[in-house]
């Protein structure tokens, strides 16, 4: 009867750390439902669709940095310019909206100006060979700086009516809405996702990532599957700017301050490994999902601003070591409780 | 590999059927409760949502808050986001729309950023203020505060009397953060009035003390002859303070400082830093809670009907002027 139990807790054990989204998942109910016991004064303010629908918006922008950044960690690479990427986006879309230049045209230069950062990132780390982390640290302060130029810190305003539509709700039915935002996340997200899982090509990424030399030797182009992850992660953080920049109607420089953090933690959390080689899209979207539910549900609990960060850091960990505790850690802490 | 994605996709699916029934069942509840019972005091949340909130600029809105909360028996919510980046706090502002804060105050990043978030919670009938930094193009209902740039023209007008009208005098800053730049501006067009004055330099302090000091003794190398530092943010004002320290010239460059932080109240008294700027931030957020308060009541009424009439009763701004602080009266100002 033991052994059967302890056969099925290692079961269970063995496949929770083969299914990183299924942990994540998991912990994301956990930590809502602990919300949703500690709301305050007894109403239900956390499990509502509308409050679902303002977590779904807030982290729709991120959620598209997320997907490229899967993809340059899992080929073994890092990008911390994304942020100041998606302020580019945002300031190369509006401003040339307001000089007249026609939405589409202006969203796809937006876009272009995002894939320029990705292929300068590409170049630097593959042809000339420097380290990732510098790199992407310094086209993040670069790129920072071109924003600041190009508006002297002057948010761009006076932008189209019709741009601000792509931040828009969509009425199916007369219950049944959602915001463009959300629907662009979860397309990109459950595209990208299945594309990752299927697709020849970018199977290639997990080689690279995995063992540099073997795909070398495999007769994988190296140099331009790590570039093309960071070309992916810029265009895609410069969408991020476009979306966001309809939802704020204005652009400003400082847009996307401190995305990076939030977006790589989120890849780690859904399983993405720094050394590279591992990870999936819906993982890292649901790490996403956790950091946005957790700073949603502490703004409803109105927890100390102080407090906050303590929190959040402490989820975080909990969510990335929770499918290491095993049988013995278990027995070990009964023991140590008993004592 | 597609069995994994089946039966995590099985899952995610159950999950979100349960909390979309549960959350519809939630909502489909509130029409057939009793007509709208009013909301007890007690439960009655107004939330001040301001920018950087770790710095301690806040700590006295904060108070602010508090303070105003209990005089007035409802519930004040400090909140807001670690950065300058606006859409962090618009996801803020939206979390306090959905579930029904009875009122907003807020600190915009950015003045054009925050307009959607603020008309929207117009529209749905929840009042919004503006305190210390404003929104003019939203829907708001009144801002109260200086003004960044008001702020920093007198903080230019004191620098310059402090170094009699002439001399090389460098700014401190983050570039870039919209609050700082218009305080910049302000300063820049104190100066202007000074012929004799010239702004040889404009450092980055990035809000920590110790960058400020060493962007300072940077300037100071290549200015020998600087006579003063302005300072439009907390850190810069001790930055600069220890640089000039450092240098022995401690008193003969004369130093304006912004805010009033305990670090920075003890450079004055050191007589290194000449005065420091400090705005009535307690005072921005007590009045705005309570007029937040007497707005809900339709205890303030200019007119019996102020929303058919379109015209708020509340002043269309109010400015809660500027403190200089010197070691004159220093000593009243510790925390």
């Amino acid at each position: 009867m033991r052994r059967d139990m302890n056969r099925l807790t290692d079961g269970i054990g063995a496949f929770l750390k083969g299914h990183r989204e299924v942990v994540i998942l998991l912990v994301v109910m956990l930590v809502c439902a602990g919300f949703y016991i500690l709301q305050r004064g007894g109403r239900n303010q956390f499990m509502t669709v509308d409050n679902w629908r303002v977590i779904a918006v807030n982290i729709s922008t991120d959620a598209l940095m997320v997907v490229g950044m899967t993809l340059v960690i899992i080929a073994g690479g890092f990008d911390l310019s994304v942020g100041s990427t998606l302020a580019l986006g945002g300031i190369v879309t509006c401003k040339l909206m307001v000089i007249g230049v026609p939405i589409p045209i202006a969203i796809a230069v937006g876009l272009l100006s995002g894939a320029l950062v990705g292929i300068v990132n590409g170049f630097i780390i593959t042809k000339i060979g420097v380290n990732p982390l510098i790199t992407t640290l310094g086209t993040m302060i670069i790129v920072r700086g071109v924003c600041l130029v190009a508006i002297q810190a002057n948010p761009v305003t006076g932008l189209p009516s019709a741009f601000a539509k792509i931040a828009d709700t969509m009425r199916l039915t007369s219950t049944f809405t959602v915001a463009y935002p959300v629907l662009i996340m979860l397309v990109t997200v459950v595209v990208a996702d299945l594309m990752l899982r299927h697709f020849k090509f970018l199977r290639q990424v997990y080689y690279v990532g995995g063992n540099e030399e073997a795909a070398r030797f495999s007769g994988i182009n190296v140099d331009r599957v790590r570039s093309f992850t960071y070309i992916v992660t810029g265009v895609l953080a410069a969408a991020a700017g476009v979306v966001n920049s309809s939802r704020l109607i204005s652009a400003s420089a400082n847009a996307g301050e401190r995305a990076e953090l939030r977006v790589i933690s989120a890849a780690v959390i859904g399983g993405a490994s720094l050394s590279g080689g591992a990870g999936t899209i819906l993982g890292a979207f649901l790490g996403l999902l956790l950091v946005g539910v957790i700073e949603n549900g502490m703004e409803i609990l109105g927890v100390n601003i102080y407090m906050k960060n303590i929190i959040l850091g402490s989820i975080l960990i909990l969510a990335v070591t929770i499918d290491r505790i095993n049988r013995d850690m278990i027995k070990r802490f009964l023991y140590w409780l008993k004592k | 590999m597609s069995k994994a994605l089946n039966i995590i996709l099985a899952i995610a699916t159950v999950v979100f059927a349960v909390l979309y029934l549960t959350a519809r069942s939630a909502t489909h509840k509130e029409p057939s409760a009793p007509v709208q019972p009013v909301t007890p005091a007690a439960e009655e949340e107004y939330v001040f949502i301001a920018v950087s909130v770790g710095n301690a600029y806040w700590i006295d809105a904060r108070d602010g808050v508090e303070d105003a909360a209990k005089a007035l028996g409802v519930k004040g919510t400090f909140t807001g986001p670690q950065g300058s980046d606006v859409k962090q706090q618009v996801d803020i502002m939206e979390t306090a729309i959905t579930r029904g804060a009875k009122g907003i105050i807020v600190v915009p990043a950015e003045p054009e950023g925050v307009v959607p978030s603020i008309n929207r919670a117009i529209d749905a009938g929840i009042p919004v203020i503006t305190v210390d930094t404003d929104s003019p193009n939203s829907k708001r209902y009144t801002f109260i505060g200086t003004g960044n740039y008001a702020a920093g023209l007198i903080g230019g007008d004191l620098l310059a009397q402090e170094i009699s009208g002439r001399g090389e005098v460098a700014l401190l800053m983050i570039p870039g953060q919209w609050n700082l730049e218009e305080r910049k501006r302000g300063y820049r067009d104190a100066v202007a009035k000074y012929p004799d004055i010239k702004i040889v330099a404009v450092g980055n302090d990035r809000a920590e003390e110790g960058q400020a000091a060493a962007e300072a003794k940077s300037i100071l190398q290549a200015h020998p002859n600087l006579a003063g530092f302005g300072c439009v943010d907390a850190a810069g004002g001790a930055g600069a303070a220890v640089a000039v320290g450092d240098a022995g010239k401690g008193g003969t460059v004369k130093i304006i400082a912004m805010d009033r932080n305990d670090a920075t109240l003890d450079l004055i008294k050191k007589g290194l830093i000449q005065a420091s700027l400090a705005q009535r931030s307690y005072t921005m957020a007590y009045l705005a809670m309570q007029m937040l308060y007497d707005l809900n009541r339709d205890r303030i009424k200019m007119v019996a009907d102020w929303r058919g009439a379109k015209t708020c009763p509340l002043p269309t701004l109010v400015d809660t002027g500027t403190v200089v602080i010197t070691p004159e009266n220093v000593n009243y100002f510790y925390h």
